[in-house]
């Protein structure tokens, strides 16, 4: 095979963007794994919930992109907030074994259930910007990726300004770092984690509805992507939410360029790979001092 | 250590001695009784077969609490060893399943590596990663497995110049793994490594200051639990004479983790119950496909919230009533 830079370049660049939605995924797990102390295995199926309560909205409900992206969000966290709420809330004091069984007790529910609603075949969403790709020098960018990159990015910082400029942000990270200490001066933890739930699976949810836009929906995209979103959090540094950021770029970028070095069949086997090489040499991740304390 | 972590429950040692014999002797006359009844000896096959993964699964979750899940990909493995050694190398079948068990049981000791030397949920994360990958390279490694569509013309068992036949042949196959895999785990869960595994599980750092190299200890577990998957698979592919990738993806893993919350973490009595209900109950609702998915996840909601102890900890709970002993209470970690 022909070594070609602008192919490589390409795939950078399309790295980066999915990199983006792997990085939201893995703010989620983190922000999530931070306050209740849970690995979410159900990340992955929130994402894709979302994405087709997007979808669905956007056929059947006359509010055209902004408000079917609102509906999804809204109901995507709405679940995840009942879900904590009915089935997790006890369960914390309990083996984590036991509450990461029930996460992909979750994730089997969600994706069946999608499974028996919206049907096996992957469906595309209709197209709302301009896809005729445009060349930068040898780079070919899609003016319909860059809105979405945008959006995810617009939605990282939102999101991070809410967690440090906020009341309720910074009640939530005192509840990561300690409950009975947040507890003392007068946080209601219940609630942080709850609403770190919530929010969690809205991060999530806008990595979805990125996802199905660059590409298209399917049932099976919950696993993959919760799975990527994983390896972004490990690969940045658990329950960091800058680090893990970083990580899903790192992630994306590399992935894509392996598919252009190795072969696209083998592209998730990359990052599976990734993620066993990363926690045999430097568990603690790329970007986190090791040792340090956990903070989001 | 920290206290025995489960309450030694259930009838004295001449009672279960009792009690197994009983039981042994009844699963040898059923197909002797049973023999036109194909369906019957089916289901327990599939159930001495379903017995023998979730015994291993125990052994590494329940016991050492190594949050695994790669039960069902190394038990491909097993399957698929056993597949190229019998119908392409032409080995015969018993060589065939122990080099399986063994090599299934190398390959967890070496997933367990990483994951020895982190606490709990990355495990997760590895073992997930690796059981992806092996579906992925199953699929994949057309000339070792037969690709998506899978291996075909698996010869069926010869042990000692005896030709497996008909179902009964297998019944008592799957019965002498099941027992042994049983036995096995009921051998590791009382020996020393099997308490120090459990102790481990409680706290590794309190059993570390202790002495106890935990690193090895849950290495060992994780090998034991493979090898008994790696039997599993390759007495599965000389039943079935046909393996695919389908039969060994996360759908399975799913229906073994169910299992495990249903029968409790940490009992085999409860394990055991959980297989039988299990397997008959899968057996009615397969034709219902995905909504069997979906019952398992309500089930495993279920049981977490209302009895996060399982069957196993319930029937300990009631029997402690019975004999009116109390229970001795877990030791709750503070933190």
């Amino acid at each position: 095979m022909e070594f070609d830079p602008g192919l490589l370049a390409n795939q950078v660049v399309w790295g980066v963007m999915v990199g983006i939605s792997y990085s939201l995924l893995a703010m989620s797990f983190s922000l999530i794994f931070a306050t209740s102390n849970t690995i979410n295995f159900a990340i992955g199926e929130f994402a894709m919930l979302a994405a087709y309560l997007c979808f669905t909205a956007l056929s059947k409900l006359p509010v055209g992109f902004v408000g079917a992206a609102l509906v999804s969000m809204v109901g995507i966290a709405g679940f995840a907030m009942l879900l904590e709420r009915i089935a997790f809330r006890r369960l914390y004091d309990l083996d984590p074994i036991l509450i990461l069984i029930g996460t992909i007790g979750v994730s089997s529910i969600v994706k069946n259930l999608v499974l028996i609603i919206w049907g096996p075949y992957s469906m595309s969403f209709p197209r709302y910007f301009p896809v005729e790709p445009v060349m930068l020098g040898p780079v070919l960018i899609i003016p319909q990726n860059v809105v979405v990159v945008s959006v995810g990015l617009v939605a990282m910082i939102c999101f991070h300004l809410f967690m440090t400029r906020t009341r309720l942000g910074t009640a939530m990270r005192a509840t990561a770092q300690n409950i009975r200490g947040a507890t003392l001066v007068g946080i209601n933890p219940r609630l942080c984690v709850n609403l770190s739930w919530g929010l969690g699976a809205m991060m999530a949810g806008i990595a979805g509805v990125m996802i199905a836009f660059t590409y298209n929906i399917s049932v099976d995209m919950g696993g993959a992507s919760g799975l990527k979103g994983f390896t972004s959090a490990i690969l940045g540094g658990f329950g960091n939410l800058p680090a893990s950021m970083a990580g899903g770029v790192v992630l994306g970028i590399v992935e894509n360029a392996s598919a252009e070095v190795f072969s696209h069949e083998y592209k998730d086997v990359v990052a599976f790979t990734v993620i066993v090489l990363i926690l045999l040499f430097k568990p603690s991740g790329l970007f986190a001092r090791s040792g340090g304390a956990r903070r989001i | 250590m920290s206290g025995s972590s489960e309450v030694r429950a259930g009838p004295g040692p001449r009672a279960r001695m009792l009690l197994h014999v009983g039981l042994i002797a009844a699963l040898l006359l059923v197909p002797v009784l049973f023999h036109e009844h194909l369906f019957l000896l089916r289901l327990f096959v599939q159930m001495f077969l379903g017995a023998t993964v979730l015994m291993g699964f125990l052994v590494i979750l329940g016991f050492s609490k190594q949050f695994s899940l790669a039960q069902v990909a190394i038990y491909g493995i097993g399957a698929y060893i056993a597949a190229n050694l019998t119908a392409t190398l032409g080995v015969s079948f018993v060589p065939a399943m122990l080099i399986s068990g063994l090599v299934a049981g190398l390959v967890g000791a070496l997933i367990a590596i990483p994951g020895a030397r982190f606490v709990g949920p990355w495990l997760a994360l590895v073992t997930f990663a690796f059981a992806e990958i092996v579906r992925i390279l199953m699929a994949r490694l057309k000339p070792l497995t037969g690709g998506a569509v899978g291996f075909r013309n698996i010869p069926r068992p010869e042990i000692f110049g005896y030709r497996f036949t008909g179902e009964a042949d297998y019944y008592y196959l799957f019965l002498a793994m099941a027992l042994l895999a049983y036995f096995v785990t009921l051998r590791f869960r009382n020996s020393p490594q099997g308490r120090i595994a459990l102790a481990i599980g409680d706290n590794p750092d309190i059993a570390a200051s202790l002495g106890v190299n935990v690193f090895r200890h849950r290495i060992f577990a994780f090998f034991i639990g493979s090898m008994l998957a790696g039997f599993a698979g390759a007495a599965f592919a000389a039943y079935a004479t046909y393996i695919s990738p389908e039969s060994f993806g996360l759908a399975h893993t799913i229906h073994y983790l169910t299992m495990l919350v249903v029968g409790g973490l940490e009992s085999i009595p409860g394990a055991l119950l959980a297989v039988i209900f299990f397997t008959f109950s899968h057996n009615q609702l397969m034709a219902l496909h995905p909504w069997d998915l979906i019952l398992d996840g309500f089930i495993i909601l279920l049981f977490m919230n209302v009895m996060p102890r399982g069957l196993g900890g319930l029937a300990s709970d009631l029997w402690h009533r019975r004999s009116g002993k109390r229970p001795e209470i877990k030791a709750e970690a503070a933190s």
